[in-house]
């Protein structure tokens, strides 16, 4: 270390991180250079406890995984289990699926917008964007009969339906919140502050992303056209998906895509809505998953992975869960170096920093 | 969606994940499970640019699969626990969380982490074995016993 060089502790509590992240930064006057992470602020060992809850009960236990995205945990968690026991949910669940984890990507992708307009210092954008949220929340609760747990995935299908009142109120409700969006889009996207604090920092090239192993809108920012939703697993493959990719890599890159998945999102969901078919919500599930199997799903956060391993009784055997934010960790401490110190507030919220997910 | 693992061992690892990454694969991450007191399974899983938008440019040419077996490639390997197990992290940076996570899950060690910590990313550094708390079921009998008990001595009082 020279002389030149100190060590600044960031987080655990910070304004800008959501959830307790600690890294330590090696800085050089007011440049990054080195940076080390220190998790287990909020690990709560949740993978172990196949060996206490029933393979039925643990849709509850991953729901808590992660708050945020709690109904695509339970979706990713239900559709391991169904291929073990060789069941598919029946197609208006398949349906229900969907409209409910594209809610949750809208209300955690404009919760970051929010965040990350607060991490440069904008903090009217902020406002306006948790303003139109509530959008989203009103109709979470109204439709699972929760803001942000929607325990509505069960194993074989789901436990709730809409009604077409539900259905035009939906709609209508969708509507309010795209005008919302597209009133901010040239303030977040055209203005020339943001684009001052965005443009050119947290650099990933394309070919580091996949090196470094990232997933989701960081990934997508970078130039990659991956997203699992395009393998179509539940009713995506009936739906006019397109993956939302921006090439510059950079900040702004990144909240462009999240930005664009927004408005993609309403679309889908609408097209959901439009096309819901009719039939149960259910199949019935007898007998114990066996075997081992994966199972990939598109959270907002990017790539959720599952792998279990059952032996044929109620309980599993071992779950394993690899959140977007465990593989966006490398690809964050790949940004950082180089860096001045007061983007680091932006470069490490850009990753969209999930810790319940990344511990467990 | 079952999967189909490639066997490899302790010697052939780095080999193997070397002609991976030459072939431009992205590591997506690492499973465990345990298969006796002494063996550690090890899956790790990879994938390759999915060639999505060439199915999503010619919609009328894309035959969805119910799910997604396309371009993934899994690893297996069994270790002993008491051995070092070669890390990944020359080849792929990225591993080097899974594989700390491993430590700390499992009580085994990988060789020449360039980010070591020891056991301890999630836990503290003086608890020396995962997991780091008990689980215990309530006793349902026991714990009414326990409330009539209770019950009469607040009778008693009274």
């Amino acid at each position: 270390m020279s002389n030149r060089t100190t060590v600044i502790p960031f987080g655990p509590q910070h304004p800008v991180l959501p959830e307790p992240l600690h890294i330590k930064f090696v800085v050089e006057d007011e440049t990054v250079v080195g940076a080390v992470p220190q998790l287990g602020f909020v690990h709560r060992g949740l993978e172990s406890l196949v060996r206490l809850k029933d393979y039925n009960q643990m849709v509850f236990v991953v729901e808590r995984i992660c708050g945020i995205c709690s109904c695509i945990h339970a979706n990713c968690y239900c559709n391991t289990i169904e291929d073990m026991m060789g069941i598919t949910a029946p197609p208006r669940a398949q349906f229900l699926r969907v409209i409910w984890s594209e809610l949750h990507r809208i209300h955690s992708h404009m919760l970051w917008l929010g965040l990350f307009a607060d991490a440069f210092g904008f903090e009217s954008v902020f406002q306006q964007f948790w303003r139109i949220r509530e959008h989203v929340m009103d109709i979470c609760e109204a439709t699972a009969g929760n803001r942000v747990i929607l325990s509505v995935n069960v194993v074989g299908g789901v436990r709730r339906d809409l009604s077409p009142d539900q259905i035009r109120w939906m709609l209508g409700r969708l509507d309010e919140l795209e005008k919302g969006m597209r009133e901010l889009t040239r303030t977040m996207l055209d203005d020339y502050t943001v684009q001052e604090r965005t443009r050119g920092i947290g650099y990933l090239s394309k070919e580091d992303a996949r090196l470094l192993g990232a997933a989701g809108p960081t990934l997508r920012g970078s130039g990659w056209e991956i997203d699992e939703r395009m393998h179509g697993y539940a009713a995506y493959k009936d739906l006019n998906f397109i993956p939302m990719v921006e090439n510059d890599g950079d900040c702004y890159a990144r909240s462009k895509v999240r930005f664009y998945e927004v408005l993609h999102s309403i679309e889908l969901i609408r097209e959901a809505l439009n096309r819901l078919p009719e039939s149960e919500l259910t199949v019935k599930v007898t007998g114990n998953p066996e075997g081992e199997a994966i199972f990939r799903v598109e959270q907002p956060r990017g790539e959720l992975f599952y792998y279990i391993r059952a032996n044929g009784t109620k309980n599993l055997e071992r779950m394993r869960v690899r959140t977007p934010t465990f593989a966006n960790v490398p690809p964050l401490l790949h940004m950082l170096p180089g860096c001045k110190l007061p983007d680091v507030p932006v470069i490490v919220l850009s990753i969209d920093p999930c810790i319940s997910c990344t511990e467990r | 969606m079952f999967f189909e693992a490639k066997e490899v061992t302790p010697q052939t690892l780095l080999s193997e994940v070397q002609q991976l990454a030459n072939a431009k694969y992205r590591f997506v991450t690492m499973s465990q499970t345990v298969m006796d007191e002494n063996t550690l399974r090890l899956f790790y899983h990879f994938d390759v640019n999915l060639t999505m938008s060439d199915l999503r440019h010619n919609a009328e040419l894309c035959v969805w699969e119910p799910t997604d077996a396309k371009g993934m490639v899994h690893l297996r390997m069994d270790v002993n626990k008491n051995e070092r197990i070669p890390s990944i992290t020359p080849i792929y940076f990225c591993a080097v969380l899974v594989e700390n996570e491993t430590q700390d899950q499992f009580g085994v060690r990988f060789a020449d982490l360039p980010l070591d910590y020891e056991g301890a990313m999630f836990l503290e550094g003086e608890v020396t074995h995962a997991p780091y708390f008990t689980m215990t079921t309530v006793r349902r009998p026991a714990a009414k016993a326990e409330a009539a008990k209770d019950d009469t001595a607040k009778g008693e009082k009274a």
